[in-house]
């Protein structure tokens, strides 16, 4: 079984992306949203005290994933004055429930350091699958 | 009967309850799910059935086996708190196991015997059920309200007054309820977690341990993420803590019901795991927008509550210690009670009828709703599960009534006496019996 396509080759940059980014209006999507979002983190989260949580999404482009929509948000950690937690998650199809997932807690520097690392992408991609599988 | 030297029989488990097996498949031992693939072909052969029946036997004598341990797992974990009223558990049996798997196979999600098992992710459930709280006076539910901050800011003199009308549900406009619900959901926050707190640290231990067992995670990481209190630090360090392993959270409420554990608890919960959990929940009700482009407005996603008919309860896919699979409910004992006959009239509408003759009559009233009128019951089944809620926390509850527009039999009261009658009647069948198989004609 295939399990990883190839989608950009060259001597210098080998990506190996999991099944079901090929379609590239996902891809871009994601992308566009993670951009949107690591400039809002920078922005928003401040070092302590109370801020307002927020999200950036797309509509999904791919028929193949059991989701109408696909968002990455920050929610306030009620616990811990000045933390906070990166969420990712997916809408199923008849939009009366939302799967979800955190992928890291913490300062904004550690969610926007996390959100650089090399992989952040695949995992996230990875996670949006697991989530859409779990309507299952 | 014997078809091409099958031995097909059915193997009775209940009083009334029974399911067609392949029995020379089952001496043999074989476990192996040959009808996998075939149901797209159209065909539905007797022995397409006796398969399913054979594997959901034997998923089910191997659910009996690991049962004890899952049993005394979930029983050293929240079986000695103070604020848990008892603890039921069961393996699920051949009977229930069946359909489940069909499904599966239509999906083509379940192809062999194998991942016919890792489907049945419920195979041995566990209710924990939860006292309920002392009843509030009118003194301490004002108090509550003077000291209620949203957003570190206190209520407004306007918002006050529509608070105090939602708790004692007087009459509003169906805007004002829109306006009231999610301060009477700050306001019953301490509530939520005060009922279910011991519970939830107690689980939240059982995930770390679990965690520090499989990934190595220490104490000082622990602390440094702020995964736990320091009462809870202390505990973990000088108690014995048994693992457990969540890999689901679902917090099912209705439209306008409160949650088993409160979103602050979720949120707990979901730092504890380490992000590897799914949570389920509903959209509308993060107290942000999380789908703007989804095209829905909050108020427009209400429409869509996961469960119409109310239905509330904190559930959870687990993995027991021993592997195998389950799922945790946690409950008030009124929200247990209305829980085991509410599902009734959800599953006649879903032509599931595994109900006995007293239920015949209610059965057609049911059967004979339209949708429009169906979705009002729902409305008043919700309002129901609102009303043992309240109780369940202590607050003022007025029992909502049957609209006269319905049959009498589709009560609330009527479905239980009918639930009660039922239940006694089978324990009557069960004297005596045991599961056995018989012959087919």
């Amino acid at each position: 079984m295939v399990k990883y396509d190839i989608i950009k080759i060259n001597n210098k940059n080998v990506r190996m992306v999991p099944k079901g980014i090929t379609n590239m209006k996902f891809s871009q999507e994601l992308d566009k949203v993670v951009a949107r979002m690591k400039a809002r983190i920078e922005r928003e989260i401040p070092d302590t005290g109370y801020f307002r949580n927020f999200a950036e999404d797309f509509v999904n482009p791919d028929e193949k994933l059991c989701a109408k929509a696909v968002s990455l948000s920050v929610e306030r950690d009620e616990n811990i004055d000045g933390n906070a937690l990166l969420l990712v998650s997916v809408l199923h199809p008849f939009m009366n429930i939302d799967a979800s997932s955190m992928l890291v807690s913490g300062k904004r520097d550690k969610i926007l350091e996390y959100m650089k690392k090399d992989g952040f992408k695949d995992e996230v991609v990875r996670k949006i699958h697991e989530l859409a599988d779990s309507f299952m | 009967m014997v078809s091409a030297g099958i031995i097909f029989k059915r193997f009775i488990q209940k009083p009334e309850v029974g399911l067609l097996v392949n029995y020379s498949k089952l001496l043999a031992g074989e476990k192996r799910l040959l009808c996998a693939g075939r149901v797209k072909d159209g065909i539905v052969p007797m022995d397409f059935f006796a398969d399913l029946g054979t594997a959901s036997i034997q998923i089910s004598n191997d659910l009996e086996k690991h049962f004890p341990k899952a049993q005394s797992q979930i029983k050293t974990i929240f079986g000695n708190l103070k604020s848990v009223d008892k603890i039921q558990n069961r393996a699920k049996g051949p009977v229930s196991i069946e359909p489940k798997i069909l499904r599966g196979v239509k999906s083509g999600e379940v192809n062999s015997f194998e991942s016919a098992k890792a489907f049945v992710l419920d195979g041995i459930g566990s209710r924990v059920i939860t006292k309920s709280l002392d009843k509030l006076d009118k003194k301490q539910i004002k108090g509550m309200i003077e000291n209620l901050r949203i957003n570190n800011e206190p209520l407004s003199k306007k918002q006050k007054v529509l608070l105090e009308k939602y708790i004692y549900q007087q009459k509003m406009t169906q805007a004002e309820e829109m306006e009231a619900f999610p301060l009477f959901e700050k306001f019953a926050q301490p509530l939520i977690e005060k009922r279910s707190k011991q519970v939830v640290d107690n689980l939240s231990l059982s995930i770390i341990k679990n965690r520090m067992i499989k990934e190595g995670l220490s104490i000082e990481q622990i602390k440094a993420q702020g995964l736990l209190s320091d009462d809870l630090i202390k505990r973990l360090q000088t108690e014995k803590i048994e693992p457990l392993e969540v890999t689901l959270i679902n917090n099912y409420r209705g439209a306008s019901g409160l949650p088993e554990f409160s979103s602050r608890q979720i949120q707990a919960l979901r730092k504890v795991t380490g992000g590897k959990v799914i949570i389920h929940s509903r959209p509308d009700l993060a107290d942000y927008t999380k789908f703007p482009s989804a095209g829905y407005t909050k108020d427009e996603l209400k429409e869509f509550a996961i469960k119409p008919s109310g239905y509330r309860t904190a559930q959870m896919n687990v993995i027991h210690n021993d592997g195998t699979l389950g799922e945790i409910q946690f409950r008030g004992r009124y929200t247990n009670m209305i829980g085991e006959y509410e599902h009734i009239a959800y599953d006649l509408r879903q032509d599931k009828n595994t109900l006995g003759p007293i239920f015949n009559n209610f059965k057609s009233a049911i059967l004979k709703l339209k949708p429009a009128e169906y979705e009002e019951y729902n409305k008043y089944l919700e309002r129901c599960y609102n009303y043992y809620n309240r109780l369940e926390l202590g607050l003022p509850a007025v029992k909502p009534k049957l609209p006269h527009k319905f049959d009498k039999i589709l009560s609330e009261e009527s479905m239980k006496k009918l639930y009660d009658a039922n239940e006694v009647r089978l324990g009557k069948l069960k004297e005596g019996f045991k599961p056995h198989f018989e012959e087919v004609a």
